[in-house]
């Protein structure tokens, strides 16, 4: 079971970078096409700033369960690493427990949160506030359901993963 | 009080910064009007992003990314080396430079210190430096890098406050050549006293030209992203993506290095390492949100007026401020909270915007380095082995050094606002 779930996350986790790694190509491209068109086509294109802000939002946002599932969103363990190994345990099993609750409400009040931009519409392509911002329950989602196998699969605390 | 408790708790059992903040912020908005109120979170959120400079910040970390791995940065340690490696103390002397020739890549200060924390570190030990010094020299010259632009930090400030981040670039330049001004005669005062290693000699001229020519193409890119910002042509988004441009320019054509794959890694990384600044970015909101509604920043405002009037004391308990909170907090989320509360305060008492900004950023990188719990020390010490308290003893005369840039440039508004004046900014 602890393997399988293992094997799931890390597949999920594939998926979810291939489309964070696909959408920050976008995201380059994208102001590329805004800075040739107001130094040298002229076009006035008027999407690029708005596209950018929302790609940029769907990459990064989606990141943050990669983030997890890495668990590269640090914190002090300036305390707990002088604890012993069952402290360690417990402050991580808190710790994450925490970061699950969070990632979950946050999925699920980002459900009604983007309910609410079906009605509103972007200014410049008109289209329902609704798209970008359901780019925070899903990413929050992955997040939660990460850090849950995390908390379930991989209990080993990580003393020395410092820096990146 | 109970938020307060539970913040210190999550803190101090390693909680990650984002979600303290997050669970700090949803916890204080229940208390104020129950889940009605927390629902306003995800849209602090959304908010708190859907800011287009901020685009700025993963293009310059992808574009050192790319640098990096071209190799070229490497020929700035180089180039350092020959022009001051004769020196007593050469390499420690050729670590700073390196931090200022560096600084025009990257923008944060943790990112500098990991990575010399890798090379220069075992290069100076190799040479007979103890290991806590060589920590230490390269922790104090990890400030340099987001001090001098480009700094994400800066960034974030500007896009926040209102403030011209290019006039923020233009700011930074002096206190980042000052600091690393201070740090060498630091290390050239203490070089007989330690007994630091003198490498040998002089470099020819023809050596200085030659490493000089490897690394032109690294010594560009701080102007191509300089220069179209600071003369107003692009905005910083813009020279960011043009950053990544010249980057990838160098990576397929000059220095042919980079396939498809290791793109893909670099663009997925940068997403990653982002996401966890743009996490505490969002979560931050959601506490400065409750922090506003509490009226936390007036009531902040009215304690140190009411405990003095003196513009230079309100000042300097300010950068106190600024100072013991950076020691435990992330520095973006420390923006994020503070400045909404401090930057009124810093208007009050007549301060220029961009003085306020530099101030502001400086205090908080130094923060990063300032023990027990700077983040800077804390990755040169997981990345080098050495101990924490160790480092920090070597430390201290480099932090006095920043502290008294710091003082400088505070207290001589004429000097930190020369160059973007002469800039118009």
């Amino acid at each position: 079971m602890r393997k399988w779930m293992q094997t799931m996350s890390l597949r999920l986790n594939g998926a979810n970078e291939l489309l964070v790694g696909v959408l920050m190509g976008l995201l380059v491209l994208d102001v590329w096409a805004g800075v040739l068109d107001r130094y040298l086509i002229h076009w006035q294109l008027n999407w690029v700033e708005e596209l950018a802000r929302y790609i940029m939002i769907w990459a990064i946002m989606l990141a943050v369960p990669c983030a997890a599932c890495s668990r590269a969103h640090i914190g002090l363990d300036l305390l707990t690493r002088k604890l012993p190994l069952a402290g360690q345990r417990l402050c991580l099993f808190v710790a994450d427990l925490a970061m699950l609750l969070f990632f979950l409400y946050i999925a699920y009040a980002g459900v009604n949160f983007t309910a609410k931009g079906l009605a509103q519409l972007s200014t410049v392509f008109s289209t329902p506030m609704a798209f970008p911002y359901a780019a925070i329950p899903v990413a929050f989602s992955l997040a939660a359901l990460q850090t849950f196998v995390l908390m379930i699969a991989g209990t080993a605390p990580v003393a020395d993963e410092g820096g990146n | 009080m109970w938020l307060a408790i539970l913040i210190l708790i999550l803190l101090l059992i390693g909680t990650p910064v984002g979600i303290v903040l997050g669970v700090g912020g949803l916890f204080g908005m229940y208390q104020i009007g129950g889940e009605f109120f927390m629902q306003v979170a995800p849209s602090k959120i959304f908010n708190g992003l859907n800011i287009f400079p901020f685009l700025a910040m993963p293009f310059f970390i992808l574009a050192g990314e790319i640098m990096n791995h071209t190799g070229i940065t490497q020929r700035l340690v180089v180039l350092s080396e020959v022009l001051v490696g004769h020196f007593r103390g050469g390499l420690a002397h050729s670590n700073m430079l390196a931090s200022v020739f560096f600084s025009g890549i990257t923008g944060a200060a943790t990112a500098d210190a990991a990575a010399f924390g890798r090379t220069l570190v075992p290069a100076m030990k190799k040479q007979g430096y103890t290991g806590p010094y060589a920590c230490a020299v390269t922790a104090a010259g990890s400030i340099i890098g987001p001090t001098i632009p480009p700094s994400g930090l800066m960034v974030v400030y500007g896009s926040l406050m209102g403030v011209s981040i290019g006039g923020l670039f233009a700011t930074g330049i002096l206190p980042g050549l000052l600091v690393c001004a201070v740090c060498m005669t630091i290390i050239a005062s203490s070089g007989k006293r330690k007994n630091l290693p003198i490498s040998g000699r002089r470099a020819t001229l023809l050596e200085i030209l030659v490493a000089f020519r490897g690394s032109l193409l690294a010594l560009i890119m701080p102007i191509i992203i300089l220069g179209g910002i600071l003369f107003g042509v692009v905005t910083p988004t813009e020279a960011a993506s043009v950053a990544v441009a010249y980057a990838l320019f160098i990576g397929t054509v000059v220095n042919p290095c980079m396939s498809w794959p290791i793109l893909y890694r670099m663009l997925v990384d940068t997403a990653k390492l982002s996401a966890v600044i743009f996490l505490i970015i969002g979560t931050a909101s959601i506490m400065g949100w409750y922090l506003s509604f509490m009226q936390i920043p007036q009531q902040i405002a009215a304690l140190f007026v009411s405990l003095t009037d003196d513009p230079t004391l309100i000042l300097l308990m300010i950068i106190g401020l600024l100072l013991t909170i950076g020691m435990v907090l992330d520095i973006n989320a420390m923006l994020i909270l503070l400045a909404p509360l401090l930057v009124p305060l810093t208007a009050e008492i007549g301060m220029d915007p961009l003085h306020a900004g530099i101030v502001f950023v400086l205090a908080l990188n130094i923060s990063l380095m300032t023990p027990p719990v700077g983040a800077c020390l804390f990755v040169l010490s997981s990345v080098t082995g050495e101990r924490l308290e160790a480092i920090a003893k070597e430390l201290w005369p480099f932090l006095l050094g920043e502290l008294a840039v710091l003082l400088f440039i505070a207290f001589t508004p004429k000097a930190a606002l020369f160059l973007p004046r002469l800039l118009g900014f």
